[in-house]
């Protein structure tokens, strides 16, 4: 689906045990041979292909939940654990207990997505995914087992303090540094009650005002607004260019969880108070609406309410490209992003779709652009719509979040020299011979 | 069967498409649209400030963006009471409480109640 080059692989491997992954990166080692690991094969950016050729190590087989730990809330899984089978074992073994799920098809790996710092349907809580990891087992690229976080000392893996955070040695290095085996992740309790609501919004800047004000509530799960194209496109429009003036521009959706009917009561009179004063002073919003009431209209709709979810317009659609650029950032700077992204988007043809979540309490912004296009003959306009979104977002602030390759190429100019300095020393350190998925972070 | 024709369905708006999605449902249904395969008439719908008509001519029906100059029947009110009305809720209280307004031919809407309706186990 991505719009990156592709490249083939001289071998593919699939160990079944942490010892054949070490065998296998002691030979690699030895004989220089570079190394991509792999689960779902489906990163967006193109992560999963294997720049340089040599190994693709896929580990899609090594998919065991090994321990959940209901007294210290998290689950201890090996690397081809997808969402769906965590979510289909959690409401089988322990229904009392949840975690977050992205908005990504079920098969999607959980530790892929927690390395690479995705997004959940509990971000505004507790932010990026990288922050639910506890603890991790890594065979090194010289192939000794290391593991880092309080199991690096404790037989439980309850966190990452207080020892020095050597996880951070493998978040978000794409797999640049060592294959992670095993890793915890934070489980939560499952609240009794959810409620989901949408708003819709007519200008430009009410949303992102509405997503500041209602973060700092601290009442919700998830918040979110997404474009007008978005909702056109849930009714397979593949490519809404024109937007009827009437109808919303932004699309804001409000999770909500409680453990009692009277204290989602509460919540609910929080919204509405906070409406009332955006609608007083000139916001053009209406709702809220109520996702349940909705679905039970058209049921169809169903499958994009539940997580994790298969966006199949997104995926399985005439032209097959599916590309973005996905940033963190300041929220103050929303309303430009999103305004400049609008107009760059239409500008090379594609329909605006813009997806913006305050994360963890509201102290950072998601800004998202999604672009499809046919992959046999639009790769290019993906690419150059891509490039210059880019531009955009750095300029204001915002940092891409599993960033392919093209975009640290970018980036690196802007990046702090000692910050890019010390990260190939640590690579040069950790894998000297330069075999774990070349080419990534330019390393 | 009734054939539904969407106008222009790339710039259709969002009420237009989800109206469609359950139009196609409900018009394999005889029993649904049983009431209007003589029905001539152009009824407008507005909610969340978008509006659409409903061109019922000869067995067609043919959805466009927009309100027509003159329709038989124009019905408005926010989406919370037409999605009620969908899952068979008593027309008569978002009425009553100003939430829908009709004008025009009211008849015309009690024929095409059953083809909004959400079959509800």
């Amino acid at each position: 689906m991505t719009e990156s080059e592709p490249s083939t692989p001289d071998f593919v491997v699939k160990p079944d045990t942490v010892e054949e992954i070490q065998a296998i990166v002691k030979l690699a080692n030895a004989e220089r041979v570079p190394i991509t690991p792999v689960v779902a094969n489906t990163n967006v950016g193109g992560l999963a292909i294997p720049v340089e050729g040599g190994i693709v190590m896929d580990l899609k087989g090594m998919n065991r939940i090994l321990e959940v730990n209901a007294t210290e809330m998290y689950a201890l899984i090996e690397p081809g654990v997808t969402f769906g089978q965590m979510k289909e074992y959690l409401e089988a073994k322990h229904p009392e207990l949840t975690m977050a799920y992205p908005l990504s098809p079920p098969y999607a790996s959980v530790l892929c997505n927690c390395l690479l710092d995705g997004l959940s349907n509990l971000s505004l809580r507790f932010g990026s995914t990288s922050d639910l990891i506890n603890g991790l087992e890594v065979v090194l690229p010289t192939g000794e087992v290391l593991r880092v976080g309080a199991p690096a000392l404790s037989p439980w893996w309850f966190g990452r303090a207080p020892l020095p955070d050597l996880a951070g040695l493998f978040v978000n290095w794409q797999g640049t540094t060592g294959i992670v085996t095993k890793m915890a992740v934070q489980l939560w309790p499952k609240p009794a009650l959810r409620r989901r609501l949408f708003l819709l919004a007519y200008d430009a800047d009410t949303p992102f005002a509405l997503l500041r004000h209602f973060a700092r509530t601290m009442i919700f799960d998830d918040l979110g607004a997404l474009s007008w194209p978005l909702g056109k496109m849930l009714f397979g429009v593949y490519a809404p260019l024109q937007k009827d003036p009437e109808e919303p521009l932004f699309f804001v959706y409000l999770d909500l969880a409680a453990n009692t009917q009277a204290e989602m009561k509460a919540k609910g009179e929080i919204i509405q108070s906070a409406l009332r004063e955006f609608q007083r002073q000139g916001a053009t919003v209406e709702g809220p609406l109520e996702i349940d009431l909705l679905l039970r209209v058209e049921p169809s709709l169903k499958r994009f309410a539940e997580f994790p979810m298969t966006l199949d317009f997104l995926l399985d659609h005439p032209g097959k490209g599916l590309t973005w650029v996905g940033t963190y950032g300041p929220t103050g700077q929303w309303e430009e992003g999103a305004r400049r992204g609008q107009d760059i988007m239409l500008q090379h043809g594609f329909p605006p779709v813009i997806v913006a979540r305050p994360m963890k309490g509201g102290h950072f912004a998601v800004l998202r652009f999604i672009a499809l296009f046919d992959k046999s003959r639009e790769a290019h306009r993906a690419r150059r719509v891509n490039e210059a979104l880019y531009d955009m977002v750095l300029d204001l602030g915002f940092i891409p979040y599993k960033a392919p390759r093209w975009m640290v190429e970018k980036f690196q100019p802007r990046l702090d020299p000692t910050f890019r300095d010390l990260m190939q020393r640590i690579k040069q350190m950790v894998d000297p011979n330069r075999i774990m998925n070349p080419g990534r972070w330019l390393l | 069967m009734l054939e539904l024709q969407v106008k222009d369905r790339n710039s259709m708006n969002l009420l237009g498409l989800f109206l469609e999605r359950i139009l196609n449902r409900n018009l394999q249904k005889p029993d649904k649209y049983g009431r209007i395969q003589t029905l001539r008439a152009s009824v407008v719908i507005r909610s969340a400030r978008m509006a659409v008509t409903l061109h019922f001519r000869d067995g067609h029906i043919v959805l466009e963006r927009g309100a027509a100059d003159n329709p038989t029947t124009a019905i408005e009110g926010d989406l919370s009471s037409f999605l009620q009305l969908g899952l068979g809720r008593n027309p008569l209280v978002p009425l009553w409480r100003g939430r829908i307004r009709i004008r025009g031919n009211r008849r015309v809407l009690l024929r095409l109640i059953p083809l909004f309706k959400m079959d509800t186990a």
